[in-house]
């Protein structure tokens, strides 16, 4: 088998921030120190206006990666052919670093839940997710990259835990990592797992990008809102990330309750600085 | 279960509450099994009514967040999303919105909710470039009554009638707060996008109704039958242009 492409990985290097509507100005006219930026796909498959007049400029300006919430790769639904050809329509106009989504499932029977639902760690998931995987990468043409997501539930029929379906499952359908490090940490926290034991499981050479995020608090429980700036745990074990898997493209990723674009621009520069510690520590 | 049983049962379970996935989920001494399938049903509410308030500021603002927040999700739960992009999501709501409330109010929270999802998509429908009225300065006067003109797809139509229109002028700091909700004559509204900017206007009825003749088709000679004189028609279609609605013309 020849190992499909990426579509122009070499770009993306060092540090970036999720492009959002309240910083669309704000980037185009002050050209903020950042390396890539990260779109969402679905706020650009529109048929025109202002999302796709600042889409044009910024693409200018920075390297830019696309990252999807509703290919549902792993829905039990049959692939919706008419959204990856838009998918890949805007691919074309974007030449974005690569094209991810997330390891999850938003939907049955044509209801979209507009949530990353998370699916159970069975043999026969497994297999529907790779061979899927697999449809995405040969209708694209290019490799794609895959997110773990925050959960709340674990299923009794799971066979396997969370980051043995990750590791194989990247193997299977040899398609790359999206390591988000808060969604691993919500998630062990939640399911009572050691966050390190999962990055331990997770071969290098797959992981293409990091995400840092924030969390809220139900009790102890953690949910995962995105919303709230990264906090020391997720700092924490950023750092170990880091010391695992070296200079792997790393961004914030706020989803709501959106700071000044400056705010997100100092948060990043603490991931700069990690990072840099990290390279050091190892040399 | 396979996974296409489980995912039907948990998905019914965050739209119906039906119990059955609870079966196939462990729980644990410190979280119950009630508590982590609540994040997802909670969840769901919660994004939707997001979504629609960014959609429907308005009549967020019309009808309290409190109550907003109630009806939606109740809309949300009856007309599950069927849109890979949640902006796609809210067109039955203005219908759904009025058949919840009493009248005056509910033909006007409808058309105020049917004015903004008109001024929604405006807000990024296709991109066409404008015509200038001087691109048909070379038409032959014999030609004009053939003429059938194209029209932005940012263009978007609206008869009302109540007083929604005006509810919507207040929640944009563009008009005093209407006395109350009432019923009103029939009005005719326009809203488009020009280059990056919506605006909106209010029509007269012959111009609205010339602008429906072309919409649906026809020709420039059947459109000015409707009006007094040929000035009147020209004067509309210069006002046309220069708003940049015309986007092709051919005989």
């Amino acid at each position: 088998m020849i190992p499909l492409p990426h579509a122009n990985p070499a770009v993306i290097r060092g540090f970036g921030l999720g492009l959002r509507p309240q910083h669309y100005a704000e980037v185009l006219h002050s050209r903020p120190p950042l390396d890539w930026l990260e779109i969402i796909t679905e706020n650009f498959l529109v048929p025109g206006g202002k999302p796709l007049y600042f889409l044009d400029r910024i693409r200018e300006l920075y390297p830019l990666v696309m990252h999807g919430v509703s290919l549902s790769i792993g829905s039990t639904a049959a692939l919706d052919f008419e959204y990856l050809a838009q998918l890949k329509s805007l691919a074309k106009r974007v030449r974005p670093g690569w094209i991810s989504d997330h390891l999850c499932w938003t939907g049955v029977g044509a209801t979209n839940l507009h949530d990353l639902l998370p699916l159970p760690y069975t043999c026969e998931a497994l297999r529907h997710v790779a061979a899927r995987i697999g449809q995405v990468q040969d209708f694209l043409g290019q490799r794609i990259v895959i997110e773990n997501v925050s959960s709340y539930v674990t299923y009794r029929s799971s066979e396997m835990t969370e980051w043995q379906f990750i590791a194989e499952l990247a193997a299977q359908a040899d398609c790359d990592l999206l390591l988000d490090v808060n969604n691993v940490y919500v998630s062990s926290v939640n399911h009572g797992f050691d966050a390190r034991e999962f990055l331990n499981a997770i071969a290098p050479a797959r992981v293409r990008q990091i995400h840092l995020a924030g969390h809220s608090h139900r009790g102890e429980f953690l949910i995962d809102t995105h919303d709230t700036a990264v906090p020391q745990p997720v700092w924490e074990l950023y750092r170990y990330t880091a010391q695992r898997f070296g200079q792997i493209p790393t961004m914030i990723e706020r989803d709501d309750n959106i700071p000044a674009l400056a705010q997100l621009l100092t948060e990043l520069d603490t991931a700069r600085r990690i990072a840099s510690q990290v390279t050091v520590q190892a040399a | 279960m396979k996974l296409a049983q489980l995912q039907q049962s948990f998905q019914d379970h965050v739209l119906r509450a039906d119990p059955q996935i609870a079966r196939e989920i462990l729980g644990d001494e410190r979280f119950g099994i009630a508590m982590r399938l609540g994040i997802y049903t909670d969840g769901y509410a919660a994004r939707l009514v997001e979504v629609l308030a960014a959609t429907f500021p308005a009549v967020q603002a019309a009808l309290g967040p409190k109550a907003f927040n109630r009806m939606v999700a109740e809309f949300a739960r009856r007309h599950p999303s069927r849109f890979r992009s949640s902006r796609a999501y809210g067109a039955e709501l203005p219908q759904w919105l009025g058949a919840q409330l009493r009248r005056p109010r509910a033909q006007g929270i409808t058309d105020l909710a049917r004015f903004e999802w008109a001024v929604a998509g405006a807000f990024d429908a296709a991109d066409q470039p404008a015509l200038t009225a001087a691109s048909l300065a070379d038409l032959a006067p014999l030609q004009w009554p053939q003429l059938r003109l194209a029209y932005t797809p940012a263009l978007r139509r609206l008869s009302v009638t109540s007083n929604g229109v005006a509810w919507w002028q207040f929640a944009c700091a563009q008009a005093p707060r209407p006395s109350r909700w009432r019923s009103t004559r029939t009005q005719q509204w326009l809203v488009w996008r020009q280059e990056l900017a919506v605006f909106y206007r209010r029509l007269s009825r012959p111009e609205a109704a010339v602008l429906d003749a072309g919409l649906a088709g026809a020709s420039f000679g059947q459109m000015c039958e409707q009006l007094a004189t040929p000035a009147v028609a020209a004067a509309m279609l210069q006002g046309w242009f220069d708003a940049g609605l015309i986007v092709g013309a051919h005989t």
